[in-house]
């Protein structure tokens, strides 16, 4: 089996990519390696022979511990007994185990089910809850294309799902969708932030308590007392089901509702914007949910067509002459609304987020919608994060649709309410995890000292979660330098994920890995070769965004580089000052190539790129997997030619040739360049001629291409169609490495490609430097 | 004065004329006794004017008018003062003449009331000035002459003051008076007024200068008159001399302009309507919801205004509930603001809504209104914050606000709590109580006023709702508070009919818009502490947001000056107002009366009504910033002061002991001061509630005099003997039966007897009544078998039957409010108590009889 085919089905049995396969046996050595040992782990990574397991996991009775039943514990069928390989503890089997025996192994114990789910028979089937918040400040076009998309997703929706509505402008409406008689809604101050309480009070949802003394009153008042009419109740607060109704219900009033929308009334003068109270709206919704259904599956999915205008939360101001803040703006301290609505958003995301409810942002405007402001929300509790022009558009359209994707099995994609803890053997304690999560502060004797990311815990809160979601989680080596390592010794992690599944159970997914120690200071070319640079890429592109989100903006480029010599000195083969000599194992070699694109990447750079854009394409790094992710740093390009099959290209300034078609995939957008070649004969018409079908197909292969690539990803590529020269080229040339510029003569000698004109430096000077500083005896 | 001729007398029963066989025999029973006719007995005060043409204001006859000297004509009225003021000018006609001879000793009187009530006394005007005063029931003094000097005044003990009902419908008084004419319209743009005072040009003006120029009434002033006063300006570019005879503004005691746009602060608003709407559960289960919808729907295409007429809906519980109307919408759409807080509006516009517009959705929401809060748990009211809100939404344009509440206002800020409890019944705190509890009612009202708000408030309530706060809000903003004590659709249907009525007329009543009231008297004349629903802008101006026509006002006058060289005074109303159909108008009145030198003459001139009804006006706002006891001892105070000063200055100092002599003028006052003292805004002991004293004390200081009087001392009439022509129409009216006093004594116990009382309407049924009048009048055998608490005649096809009604509609349709009709049964000991807190000459709970009272009288006045 070779190491790519072991990565691989790794990933598929059990979701997971580690920065090591092979663990070093000391603390030592393993900083010296540089990348921390670290798994990009999926945990609801769809595993179609996975058995239903209706049964409770059997847990390790020590109360600190916890850990379940698996593959990699020592078991004896005799005594019933089983040993916790991350305590040691040793367990009884419980009684409708005794069964057992080496023949007759229960499914979690099988070497193939090293990742495994229950299906949780305790507590209630929860409905999933929708509740839409939705802007009305928007043209006509944008809002009736929104408006269409909301009820289209009320037919997506599960049947057994509650939904609500609240919509927002200059004030904030919270619908009530179960009121027969006319359509009716309870309005909140646009400019006033709300608690909890408050909410639950302004929309009458009374507590328990609060009721006998209403009647008391009534009784005070009329003596011939009613009968108090049955409340319908879902589960939620008394009241609840006025504003949340299972869709079965409701769809048709709803429908209703959402037709008769109309846009905020409140006039706009031509030099102000709306007024868009989003902060509000978004503090309603949270309390809402919070009163109603706290640790109960929810999303609110808000939809804005501009910046928050006043309130908390406000992004900028209703003056058009006041701009919404640029980066320089925010590196010069001069975003004066930035700080306090950051503030906001992140007291709300927290509430959101300890609730177990998801907050979705889907944006659209030509404008920044604030998006850098509000992306707490979406980021701590495992919400959507889209972005776009216009409503009305595919790529809002459809990436909407795509929310409610059902997998083969029939069964959402999405999940809610996922809490993922981990164990880790002795050797190993934890650092922290990067992911669309908030910490869920569990401290204990795997927890290390030292943060990576969100650190000081060893369990994590996914409100949003589902069957892409992938989140990266850091170790650290613990044990002592010389502390011998026996053959064949391995560290466990166990990840076990509990979250509620689309169709409202509560399941557990549990994943256990184990990887062997070797002692790096003898081994360290099985240390090496256990190297995912593809998976330690991505990583490190973690933590570096990690890093820059929190203020740590141009120290990250130095922190990655020199990440980035320290590994090439520790794993490179070179004689010392001679750059030349300098030779990469292969599962390294693309690694500077990766970290290259990563340092003029968006997510680490800002040129080209409002403050919301960044918010946006960070967002998505931090949840996706390995693959993907990689696409994000490193785009990939594909050339089609009249020669032969496509091929996949450097991206590289070279490979832009007037006779090709190239395809970029930097997973925001998907780009088709023709060559200039190309370019001319598809203007002149040749694909319509008979005897040029040949051409015709090659126009169409990369469509084709394209199109497979749009069919599943999340949020929906923007499409774009350019020639060489054309202005929308430019996405093409901001991606590819300059090895051609104005600045640069064409040094090898090789086949011309498209000069570009920047004053980045190219991939070539980049590794030069790095072979030069690598070898250098004085670093 | 009985006539037992076509009633229920006793002898008549069993007779078999009276007992019908069937319905043909009884309707030609009563048919034969409507031929009986036999004219009612003259009343000795109707005195002969009764006849003259009041009727014919503004319209009047050129025979009338063309007499040489009776007109302001170019050869000059100049004549007019005449040299001798002090004494009776021969030329004047008034409905009094002296009667010092006529002396009436209130101790011998057994008749206190005679059989009508004495008609409004006309004061006595130059010959050629009569009928061009206004009416009484527009202006009325309380004595119909001004004393010479100030001295005078304060040495008669007379209270100079003024009641006005400037807005006054047409419409007749349950006495058969023609009450307000209907009122010419000026619509030449020629305003002519004193350039000093601004009083306007009227009847009683002096023409110099061959009638070039025009002395100032009220201040004296000689003032140009513009030429072209004289000529109309014909389409064709000529111009036509007008005869000044034929001018309203110089014969015409009540007159209406268009006035141009100098009287305008801003271009006239349209007519906005909002109802506020209690929908909280007492609200919705009392069925006042229902009824007010209804009622609305039905009268909403009678909403007074122009296209642009706008009405808006807000409804409460514990949140504040608006409408979207905004015709483009398929249904309405409710917003909910429940931070009572804050309150805000939820929408720009849309929730006030051009009623051509927006009719579909205005119907649609009413008609949905009685059901949609049908199964409300909400026991609370959010009144404050409903206000704030209609006050944000009104302020714009100003307009009409109408509070429909049905609890008493529990939540939010500024809400009420219960103040009334039997403890503090008759201790000072009660007064206090009937202050509104909260600062908030009062600046509210204010505040609304400013923006041209006015506020209506009807309120239901089986307990307490704090009539004196809620009710503030109406006395402030000059709108109407109509209270419906114990109100439940159902259970209490007339009471809900009542309510029906009442709405339904305050919707399609007239109405005028940012309006002020300022009245103007001759130099030395000083209006000051007015009593009403308004809000004193300036010293002299009253504001009215809304100015209704079933709103009377009293002010006293203060004598500064000796008129010793005029013989006459004038009193000037001018109301200016925006009508609903967006003109701006201007109506005067002018009312003027001779000065006196002596005090017999004043007394002789003395309205007493008026001075009852000011009286009550006077303890009311005593009673509310001192406290019951200073009230009460000011009406003693006052009838003792009369009688004495009557009996030492009129009357010669020996005249007999033990005799209480008062003029004839006056010879009522002490019995409408004993009913004011029991009515129920100035009544000692415990059984009256603060709500109920504090919507009296309202009632006192709003109702226009004709319903002021029957408030204060009820019309009685018995029905068993019903006179042949009563009940009948005659014309456009009904002769009503012969008042009779208010005295249990005078009852007889096979009696039926009709009590008006401006609210109510009772039937009392005396215990030994004859069957054949119980089938007739009740539907039932006999007198057990009328069922308790009936609160309608049925519908019977007889004469009788029919007669009675007759008389309970006239009674109704003369009334302001609309009574409610009870039968009560001699023997119904619920109801019999309510029955004799009416018969004020009774001895009551902790009043004396009339003759206790006047004994009491006596004895301080020997
Ligand atoms: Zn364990
Ligand atoms: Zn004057």
């Amino acid at each position: 089996m070779s190491f790519q085919d072991f990565v691989d089905e790794c990933e598929m049995r059990d979701g997971v990519r580690w920065s090591w396969n092979v663990w070093p046996s000391s603390r030592i050595e393993a900083t010296r390696m540089v990348v921390p040992v670290a798994a990009m782990y999926t945990p609801l990574k769809p595993r179609e022979d996975l058995p239903p397991i209706y049964y409770e996991p059997v847990l390790c009775g020590k109360t600190t511990c916890r850990a379940v039943l698996n593959p990699y514990c020592s078991i004896d069928v005799r005594a019933k007994l089983w040993i916790c390989p991350f305590c040691l503890q040793r367990n009884q089997f419980p009684a409708h185990y005794r069964e057992i025996s080496e023949q007759r192994l229960p499914a979690e114990l099988l070497q193939k089910f090293s990742t495994i789910e229950y299906t949780l028979q305790r507590g209630a089937t929860l409905p999933p809850i929708f509740l839409f918040v939705v802007d009305t400040c928007m043209d006509d076009e944008d809002f009736q294309a929104l408006k269409d998309s909301l009820i289209m997703s009320l037919s997506l929706m599960p049947q057994n799902a509650l939904v609500g509505l609240i919509t927002y402008g200059t004030t904030v409406q919270v619908h009530e969708i179960a009121y027969a008689e006319c359509s009716k809604s309870y309005v909140f101050r646009g400019t006033k932030d709300f608690a909890a309480k408050q909410v639950q009070d302004l929309l009458g949802l009374q507590t328990a308590a609060a009721r006998p003394q209403q009647q008391q009153q009534q009784q005070q008042q009329q003596p011939g007392q009613p009968q108090q009419a049955p409340q319908p109740q879902i589960g939620g607060a008394p009241g609840t089901s006025r504003f949340l109704q299972p869709i079965s219900e409701c769809d048709s009033a709803l429908t209703a509702i959402i037709e008769e929308l109309q846009r905020d009334p409140w006039p706009v003068a031509n030099d102000k914007r709306p007024l868009r109270s989003t902060g509000v709206a978004l503090s309603v919704a949270v309390g809402l949910l919070e009163c109603t259904f706290p640790n109960t599956g929810a999303r609110a999915m808000l939809f804005m067509g501009g910046p928050a205008t006043q309130g908390p939360g406000i992004a900028v101001s209703n003056e058009l002459k006041e701009p919404i803040r640029s980066t320089h703006d925010i590196e010069k301290d001069n975003a004066k609304y930035l700080k306090k609505a950051l503030k906001h958003y992140d007291a709300l995301a927290k509430r959101a987020a300890n609730n177990g409810h998801i907050i979705d942002v889907f944006a659209c405007a030509f404008d920044q919608p604030g998006l850098l402001e509000i992306k707490p929300c979406p980021n701590l509790t495992g919400g959507h994060m889209v972005m776009g022009d216009s409503f009305n558009t595919s790529l809002f359209k459809q990436t909407f649709q795509r929310i409610f994707a059902k997998d083969n099995k029939g069964e959402y994609k999405m999940a809610f309410g996922a809490t993922i803890d981990v164990q880790a053997t002795r050797e190993l304690k934890i650092c922290g995890m990067t992911g669309p999560g908030i910490s869920l502060a569990k401290k204990g004797p795997c927890v290390s000292e030292n943060d990576i990311c969100l650190g000081g815990t060893s369990a994590w809160k996914l409100c949003g979660i589902d069957q892409a979601t992938t989140c990266g989680f850091f170790f650290e080596v613990v044990g002592q330098h010389q502390t011998p390592v026996q053959p064949g010794q391995r560290a466990l992690v166990q990840f076990t994920t509990q979250y509620q599944h689309s169709s409202g159970q509560r399941r557990l997914r549990v994943t256990t890995i184990a990887r062997n120690l070797v002692d790096a200071a003898t081994n360290l070319g099985a240390i090496a070769s256990g190297f995912d640079q593809e998976a330690a890429a991505v990583l490190m592109a973690r933590i570096a965004v990690f890093r820059a989100e929190n203020d740590e903006g141009p120290d990250v480029l130095r922190w990655l580089d020199r990440m980035l010599i320290r590994l090439c000195q520790k794993f490179a083969d070179f004689r010392k000052d001679e750059p030349g000599s300098f030779r990469l194992a292969e599962n390294f070699s693309l690694y500077p190539q990766f970290m290259f694109h990563l340092r003029r990447s968006q997510f680490l750079q800002s040129f080209n790129c409002s403050p919301d854009e960044s918010s946006y394409y960070r967002h998505k790094l931090n949840k996706e997997d390995v693959t993907n992710s990689l696409i994000m740093i490193q785009p990939t390009l594909t050339s089609f030619s009249l020669n032969g099959e496509p091929v996949p290209v450097m991206l590289d300034s070279q490979s832009i040739q007037p006779d090709r078609i190239l395809l970029l995939d930097t997973f925001f957008y998907i780009l088709i360049f023709h060559g200039e070649t190309i370019a001319q004969w598809r203007k002149q018409g040749y694909q319509n001629q008979p005897n040029f079908e040949n051409f015709k197909n090659l126009l169409a292969a990369p469509v084709a291409e394209a199109q497979q690539l749009l069919v599943s990803r999340f949020p929906l590529p923007r499409y774009i169609d350019c020639d060489q020269g054309g202005s929308q080229a430019r996405f093409l040339l901001s991606k590819v490495n300059p090895s051609q510029t104005h600045n640069s003569a064409n040094v090898y000698g090789q086949e011309a490609g498209l000069q570009v004109l920047t004053d980045d430096v190219s991939l070539q000077v980049f590794v030069d430097h790095l072979k030069k500083l690598a070898v250098s005896s004085s670093s | 004065a009985q006539l037992p001729q076509g009633g229920f007398a006793p002898g008549a029963m069993g007779g078999p004329a009276f007992l019908p066989s069937g319905p043909d025999a009884l309707s030609t029973g009563m048919g034969n006794m409507s031929l009986q006719q036999q004219p009612l007995q003259q009343p000795s005060q109707q005195l002969p004017f009764a006849s003259l043409p009041t009727a014919q204001f503004g319209q009047p006859a050129p025979a009338q008018f063309g007499q040489p000297s009776a007109v302001p004509s170019a050869q000059g009225a100049a004549g007019f003062i005449q040299a001798q003021p002090q004494a009776y000018n021969p030329g004047f006609v008034g409905n009094q003449a002296p009667m010092l001879s006529n002396s009436h000793n209130l101790l011998l009187s057994k008749n206190t009331i005679p059989d009508r009530r004495p008609r409004p006394p006309h004061p006595m005007v130059p010959q050629d000035r009569v009928g061009m005063n206004c009416s009484p029931d527009v202006m009325r003094l309380t004595m119909n002459a001004i004393p010479r000097t100030a001295n005078l005044l304060t040495k008669s003990r007379l209270p100079l003051g003024l009641h006005i009902h400037p807005f006054a419908d047409p419409r007749s008084t349950s006495d058969g008076i023609a009450g307000v004419p209907s009122i010419p319209v000026v619509t030449s743009t020629l305003i002519i007024r004193c350039r000093t005072c601004r009083a306007y040009i009227n009847p009683f003006v002096q023409f110099i200068d061959q009638g070039r120029k025009f002395k100032c009434n009220v201040c004296f002033r000689i003032n140009d008159m513009p030429s072209e006063f004289d000529y109309q300006q014909n389409p064709d570019g000529s111009s036509t001399y007008l005869d000044r005879a034929t001018r309203p503004e110089l014969t015409a005691g009540s007159i209406e302009y268009i006035a141009p746009s100098e009287y305008m602060v801003r271009a006239p608003q349209p007519a906005v309507y909002l109802f506020l709407i209690d929908v909280s559960f007492a609200a919705v289960q009392n069925g006042m919801v229902a009824s007010a919808s209804r009622t609305l729907l039905q009268h909403l295409d009678q909403l007074h205004g122009d296209a642009r007429l706008r009405v808006g809906i807000i409804t409460y519980d514990s949140t504040v509930h608006f409408y979207n109307l905004q015709s483009s919408r398929s249904q309405p759409q409710m917003l909910v603001v429940s931070d009572l807080e804050e309150m805000f509006l939820p929408s720009p516009d849309d929730l006030l809504v051009t009623l051509a517009e927006s009719r579909e959705l205005v119907v649609s929401l009413l008609t949905k209104l009685p059901t949609m809060f049908q199964n409300t748990q909400n026991a609370v009211s959010a009144l404050p914050a409903a206000l704030t809100a209609a006050y944000q939404l009104l302020s714009p344009t100003g307009g009409r606000v109408t509070v429909l509440q049905s609890t008493l206002p529990s939540t939010g800020p500024n809400a009420l709590q219960v103040r009334d409890d039997a403890a503090s019944r008759g201790t000072p705190k009660e007064i206090a109580n009937l202050q509104p509890a909260d600062e908030f009612y009062k600046k509210y009202a204010v505040d609304c006023s400013r923006q041209q708000i006015g506020i209506d408030t009807f309120l239901f309530s089986s307990s307490y709702i704090d009539v004196a706060t809620i009710g503030s809000l109406s006395r402030h903003s000059s709108g109407s508070c109509y209270f419906y004590p114990g109100f439940h659709a159902a259970r209490n249907p007339d009471m809900n009919t009542k309510f029906i009525s009442e709405f339904a007329r305050n919707l399609t009543r007239p109405l005028g818009l940012e309006a002020v009231i300022r009245v103007r008297c001759t130099q030395g004349l000083t209006p000051h502490s007015f009593h009403g629903n308004f809000f004193l802008r300036q010293t002299d101006l009253l504001a009215l947001p809304t100015v209704n026509p079933d709103h009377g006002f009293g002010m006293q006058i203060s004598l500064e000056e000796s008129f010793t060289n005029i013989s006459q005074v004038v009193f000037q109303t001018a109301l200016l107002y925006t009508t609903t159909s967006g003109e701006r108008r201007i109506r005067v009145h002018t009312l003027v009366v001779p000065v006196v030198g002596s005090i017999g003459e004043l007394y002789d001139a003395a309205d007493c009504e008026a001075l009852a009804g000011l009286a009550a006006k006077m303890a009311v706002n005593r009673m509310l910033t001192t406290k019951l006891s200073d009230a009460r001892d000011g009406i003693m105070n006052m009838c003792q002061d009369i009688l004495s000063t009557y009996k030492s200055e009129v009357l010669s100092s020996n005249a007999a002991g033990g005799s209480l002599m008062i003029s004839p003028t006056l010879s009522l006052l002490p019995l409408y001061l004993l009913a004011a003292l029991k009515n129920a805004a100035l009544r000692l002991g415990k059984n009256t509630s603060n709500d109920e004293r504090a919507y009296a004390t309202m009632l006192i200081r709003t109702l226009p005099m004709h319903d002021l009087l029957r408030f204060l001392y009820p019309s009685m009439y018995g029905l068993h003997d019903l006179p042949t022509q009563c009940g009948v129409p005659q014309g456009q009216d009904i002769i009503l039966p012969p008042l009779l006093p208010l005295n249990s004594e005078r009852f007889e116990r096979h009696g039926v007897y009709i009590i008006e009382t401006s609210q109510l309407i009772l039937i009392w049924v005396g215990r030994n009544v004859a069957p054949e009048l119980c089938s007739a009048l009740f539907d039932v055998a006999n007198f057990s078998a009328i069922p308790a608490g009936m609160m309608s005649l049925p519908q019977l096809d007889n004469d009788y039957s029919r007669r009675v009604r007759n008389i309970v509609k006239k009674i109704r349709h003369s009334s302001v409010l609309h009574p409610l009709l009870l039968v009560v049964r001699e023997d119904d000991m619920r109801l019999r108590p309510l029955v004799m807190s009416y018969l004020v000459e009774d001895k009551g709970e902790a009043s004396p009889s009339y003759f206790e009272f006047l004994t009491q009288v006596a004895k301080t006045n020997s």
